[in-house]
Order: C-alpha cells, then sequence, then structure tokens
C-alpha cells in the first residue's frame, strides 16, 4: 500500500489476513521493512494482518527523513488511518521503538500492545557516530554495522541462513537516502519522554533486550521495561540488530503480544 | 573530515575460522555456513551454494529471466570442453553471445534490449587474460544490466570483484577454495549492490505475480531480492543445493586458503620468470610479468598476486610440447587446477605449442628442477 503522508508517498508492505488481528512494525534507523522479514512473512500466513511502512528516505519510500521521533509517530498514526485500522500492536527496533512508543503516548486508542525491541530511554548515539553520519562519512555505515550486531558476528552463524548480517546491513544502511541514517540516529537522541508519560501508558507492554547488544544494552532496555507500569522484558541472545540475529525469539515474542 | 570506524576482521581471518559450528556433526548447518562465509569474504550480502558451476549460472538465469532472454559472456565461457552454461542452455528462451572480454567495446556492442546479465570472469584459462571488472561493470551500471563474474581462480584472497563494481559472483569450490580437486560445488554471491527496480530488465523480480505469496521479491526486500528469490523460490525448484559434505570439505579448505594462494601465487612467478629465461619457450603469459599484455590491469586489480596458472608456448612446436610432457615427473595430468598438486595440460590438444601450468604447493626449487630437466628433453 501506499500513504500519502505530507506530499510523500510512504510505501508499506501490508499482508496477511484483513480481518485478522492488526500488527504495525517499524524498522529502526536507516534499515527498511526488510528488517522484520524473520517475523512479517510468518505472522501474515498465521492469520495476523501485517502494516510495515518504509519510513520516509527508507526502502521504497521518497522523500527526506523525518527528523525526530514525534514526526515519526504521526506518520504511523497516518499509516494506520489509512488502512483502516482503529488498533494495533505496534512493535518497534531502535528508532522504530521510540516512534512507537511515542504513538502510545500521543494516539493512545490507536495502539493496543506494545512490543519495544532494542530499546532504552533516553538513547544516547556516540558524538564521533553522529559526526561520521552527519558528514556522509563510509565510516557511520561501518559503524552502524558492526556495532549493530553481536561483536564477531561474521564468524557466527548467521540468523538468516545464508545471508551475511553485517553486509546486509552495510547495504541497507548505504542504500538509505542522503542524509536519512543521520536524521533517524539524531532523532533517537534526541527524544525525551517523562516518567509521568510513561505511566499513562496502559497497554501490555514488552521490551525485547539482545544479551550482546552494544547500542542499546540490555540493562537499558530494563530499565526502560521499569518505567512502564506493568511492562515484561524478554531476553534474546543477539547483538542490536535481533530481529535477524534471533528471528524465531523475536517472533515469538510477538507472537505472545498479539494472544 | 575523515572519521575512524572499526575495522571489518581481514579476509584471512573469516577464511581460517570459517569451520567454526560446522562440523560433521551438523550436516543442516554445513551449506548455510559455506553460503555466509563466502559471502562475507566477498563483501556480499548472502550465497546460494550448489553442485558445481553449471547448476550456479543455471540458478542465476533461472532466478533473472524465467521468461527466457540474452547474455553476453566472455569468450571463455564458449569452451564446448568445460562448458558452463551447459545447464542454463536447457532453460527455455536464453540466447548468448560470446565477446572478446578484453575489447570493452564488445561488451557494450553485444548488449540489447533484451539483455539480462553480462557474465565474465577475473582471469581466464587457459590464457590467464586479466578482466577489467571496472571497466566492463561501468558499462553493466551504465545499461543497467547486472555483471556476474567468475572468480575461480582468483578466489576473495585475491581479488574482490564487489569492490570493484560486479554485482554477483560466482566460485566453483573445487579447486582452488577447497584445496582439492575430488569434490565439486559452486557459490553464487549477490553483492546486493544491484538497483533492480531502477533497471527494470527483471519481471521475475519485479512483478508481484512473479513474487512468493504475491507480494513481488524487491517489495519483500530491495536490497536483497535477487538472493531471496533464488535461495527459496528457485534453489528448491532446481534441485541444485549442495550436499554437506561437499560444503564442509571446502569450509575446511577455506581455513588454510590464504597461505595456499600465497604459495600458488610465489610458485608461478617463479616458474613464469624461469620459461621467460629459457630459450626453448617461445612466450609465457602470465600477468604479474611485467610485459604481459594485462599487466597493468593485474597490477590495479590484484595487489596480492595474479593466481596460480602460467601458459607458455614451445619454439619446438607442437612435437616439443608433447616431449615436454612425457618428460614432465612431479607436475601431474588431466586433473583440475587449485590442488596441492602442480598441473600439466595442453589446452589447445595434441597440434598446439602451448602448455598450461596450474601452480601446486610443492617447493618452488623441486618444480623448477623438474620443468628444466624436461625441458631439456624435449629440445633433444
Amino acid at each position: 500500500m501506499i500513504v500519502d503522508s505530507g506530499g510523500h508517498a510512504v510505501h508499506a508492505l501490508a499482508i496477511g489476513d484483513r480481518g485478522g488481528p492488526a500488527l504495525l512494525l517499524v524498522h529502526g534507523a536507516a534499515m527498511d521493512r526488510a528488517s522484520w522479514r524473520g517475523q512479517s512473512l510468518p505472522l501474515a500466513r498465521e492469520g495476523v494482518r501485517v502494516i510495515v511502512p518504509d519510513l520516509p528516505g527508507h526502502g521504497a519510500s521518497p522523500g527526506p527523513a523525518a527528523s525526530s521521533v514525534e514526526a515519526i509517530a504521526g506518520l504511523l498514526a497516518t499509516v494506520l488511518d489509512a488502512a483502516g485500522i482503529r488498533a494495533a500492536t505496534v512493535a518497534g527496533h531502535s528508532l522504530g521503538a521510540l516512534a512507537a512508543l511515542s504513538l502510545a503516548m500521543r494516539h493512545p486508542q490507536k495502539v493496543s500492545g506494545l512490543v519495544l525491541f532494542g530499546a532504552s530511554l533516553p538513547m544516547p548515539v556516540g558524538e564521533a557516530f553522529l559526526a561520521a553520519a552527519r558528514d556522509g562519512d563510509a565510516a557511520a555505515i561501518e559503524m552502524q554495522a558492526q556495532w549493530g550486531h553481536a561483536r564477531l558476528a561474521p564468524l557466527a552463524p548467521s540468523g538468516m541462513p545464508g545471508l551475511s548480517l553485517t553486509d546486509l546491513a552495510r547495504r541497507q544502511v548505504a542504500r538509505a537516502a542522503p542524509g536519512a541514517q543521520h536524521a533517524g540516529l539524531a532523532a533517537c537522541h534526541a527524544f525525551v519522554a517523562s516518567d509521568a508519560d510513561l505511566a499513562r501508558i496502559a497497554v501490555p507492554v514488552a521490551v525485547v533486550t539482545g544479551t550482546r547488544d552494544a547500542m542499546t544494552p540490555a540493562r537499558a532496555g530494563e530499565a526502560l521495561a521499569g518505567r512502564i507500569p506493568g511492562a515484561r522484558t524478554v531476553r534474546v541472545d543477539a547483538g542490536h540488530s535481533m530481529l535477524a540475529e534471533a528471528p524465531q525469539a523475536c517472533l515469538a515474542a510477538l507472537r505472545e503480544a498479539l494472544e | 573530515m575523515a572519521h575512524s570506524s572499526p575495522t571489518p576482521l581481514h579476509p584471512d581471518t573469516l577464511a581460517a575460522r570459517a569451520a567454526e559450528g560446522a562440523g560433521p556433526l551438523a550436516p543442516d548447518r554445513a551449506a548455510a555456513a559455506l553460503e555466509e562465509r563466502m559471502a562475507a569474504l566477498e563483501g556480499g550480502i548472502g550465497a546460494a551454494a550448489c553442485t558445481g558451476t553449471a547448476q550456479a549460472l543455471e540458478l542465476a538465469l533461472a532466478t533473472l529471466a524465467p521468461e527466457g532472454g540474452h547474455v553476453v559472456a566472455a569468450s571463455g565461457f564458449a569452451d564446448d570442453a568445460d562448458d558452463r552454461f551447459a545447464r542454463a542452455r536447457a532453460l527455455p528462451g536464453l540466447r548468448f553471445t560470446f565477446v572478446d572480454a578484453r575489447d570493452p567495446g564488445a561488451w557494450a556492442g553485444a548488449i540489447e534490449s533484451g539483455t539480462k546479465l553480462l557474465v565474465g570472469e577475473t582471469l581466464a584459462d587457459p590464457s590467464p587474460d586479466v578482466l577489467d571488472v571496472p571497466a566492463v561493470a561501468a558499462i553493466a551500471e551504465r545499461a543497467g544490466i547486472p555483471l556476474l563474474v567468475d572468480a575461480t581462480r582468483t578466489t576473495p584472497m585475491l581479488s574482490r570483484p564487489l569492490d570493484h563494481g560486479a554485482h554477483l559472483v560466482l566460485h566453483g569450490i573445487a579447486g582452488w577454495i577447497g584445496g582439492r580437486s575430488d569434490a565439486d560445488g559452486a557459490v553464487l554471491v549477490d553483492g546486493g549492490r544491484f538497483d533492480w527496480v531502477a533497471s527494470g530488465r527483471h519481471r521475475a523480480l519485479l512483478d508481484a505475480s512473479a513474487g512468493e505469496g504475491g507480494i513481488a521479491w524487491v517489495d519483500d526486500s530491495p536490497v536483497a531480492a535477487f538472493l531471496l528469490r533464488a535461495r527459496e523460490a528457485c534453489l528448491p525448484r532446481l534441485g541444485t543445493a549442495i550436499a554437506p559434505e561437499a560444503a564442509f570439505g571446502a569450509l575446511r579448505g577455506l581455513e588454510t586458503l590464504s597461505l595456499r594462494m600465497a604459495r600458488h601465487v610465489a610458485n608461478a612467478r617463479v616458474l613464469a620468470d624461469f620459461l621467460a629465461a629459457h630459450d626453448a619457450v617461445s612466450r609465457v603469459r602470465h600477468p604479474s610479468r611485467p610485459g604481459d599484455p594485462d599487466h597493468e590491469i593485474a597490477t590495479r586489480l590484484y595487489p596480492r598476486g595474479c593466481g596460480g596458472l602460467v601458459a607458455f608456448d614451445l619454439a619446438g612446436g607442437p612435437g616439443a610440447a608433447g616431449k615436454l610432457l612425457g618428460a614432465l615427473g612431479l607436475f601431474v595430468r588431466d586433473t583440475p587446477p587449485g590442488s596441492a598438486r602442480s598441473v600439466v595440460s595442453r589446452p589447445g590438444g595434441a597440434t598446439s605449442a602451448t602448455v598450461r601450468i596450474a601452480a601446486g604447493l610443492e617447493h618452488g626449487d623441486d618444480l623448477l628442477d623438474d620443468l628444466a630437466r624436461a625441458l631439456k628433453a624435449a629440445a633433444r
């Protein structure tokens, strides 16, 4: 499906049973819908109505990347409206997790559950990483590819058989629109939410942490869960790119949230 | 300003640690482990491993052009004795044009509106011509056609064609990669760099009706569309996935690849220099030698050396070539190149004065002694 958002076309994968429970999946900075491939296709086959947008400047969606988490949350609300979905379970990874959180705070009626993968609050991004991304330096691609996976990931079996995940991430980041990586990282870095904001979240929340995550360490994810009433944590054996590094465990976390 | 980034693992390390987690007790991991490691060595996003090179080329074309189409390939692929397109020719509606690989104009001139793929090889055999990958890749990019490069004879230790603009890379694993001549298999690596949407030439990747579950492969993943269709739709249907034993053998071979390639390269260079200075030899081809027609390209593209193949002509003609082969003791015949043993052959047959050596891993002095003795015998 293609949704008009402020004059820009947002392309989204819309698959599964239109009458099934709705699930909105939101990718991270400089990634695209394919980040969710290990989860979106199996869930769609199980009858879930799955919507996976490419955020502007990512994947098939043109236009400049959104510069704030709140702007992405507004765009997600537009996507849900366009799909005729009143409320969905919303899952996000990294930047996408913050956008899901923001959507739940700004449009609570549109969110029936949250699954936050690789999330922390705040989500600080190192100065060198931000500067390299701002300058369009290839070093920023390498930083995201390597820090975004468990250390020495290329020597370990891939979570997606036959795929070299760090190389796949390099190509995804390189393919994002100019400035998209920096916009996403800066949005992560700038996003704040108060304890009062978080306390108002009244839907089931799961925070999925990677035991080898170097970008949003597991303890930071657990600290976030501690600030949201009733939130539970799920630990998976993976780095920050847990959707690809541990696809089955992440799929299980989504299934549980949809039950 | 330049920013310092974490350093990726060196190919030598990726190769040395290839067989971890894929032992004989984990046969279901062996093929995927080989695919993942070859992809990482090439800097590709993933790979598909097949039973042989002809099967890998069949997979590439079944993935890209199930409706048929046109292929432009280097003339080295027109060899009937080793027809790497033998399986692809059986696919419906494919036509092939073979071009002089060293003439960029020939590549550009052969492209048609229905061309789906360009196919070259880093290093030809028996005459070790070097493909100017950046030049042909630029032609491919301008035309919106992917370039597949067979890099079997250089391996990722000497050349990474994706870094030079190629889009797909092919490796036969029997010889150089595996280090043995008693197993076969091939790996097709996707660089994830080709823009299938902008090209618009490959309906099988673009049309929802050709995708899985009504989703076009490019909508499934813009970066990995080719690889996903190859692995998930085409390879299972063709039934040519590599056997676990062959994959594990190749992984074991990869562990020593960096050391073996260095020795292959060093021995080839020693033999080429010796032959060039010998009265009984009228011409030597090895791209590492100054004066070789491809020396400039080889120096630019292959800083770690230009492979283990040496071709030469005997001044004494076909008769001398026959005598030479008969007199050689250390060099074996009727064996594919790339194993531990040095191999000699007469690619042009009994009427040709050309001899091709694939340098093995023996000590260079022993190879030189054997060659010197045989050249003397051939001159009698």
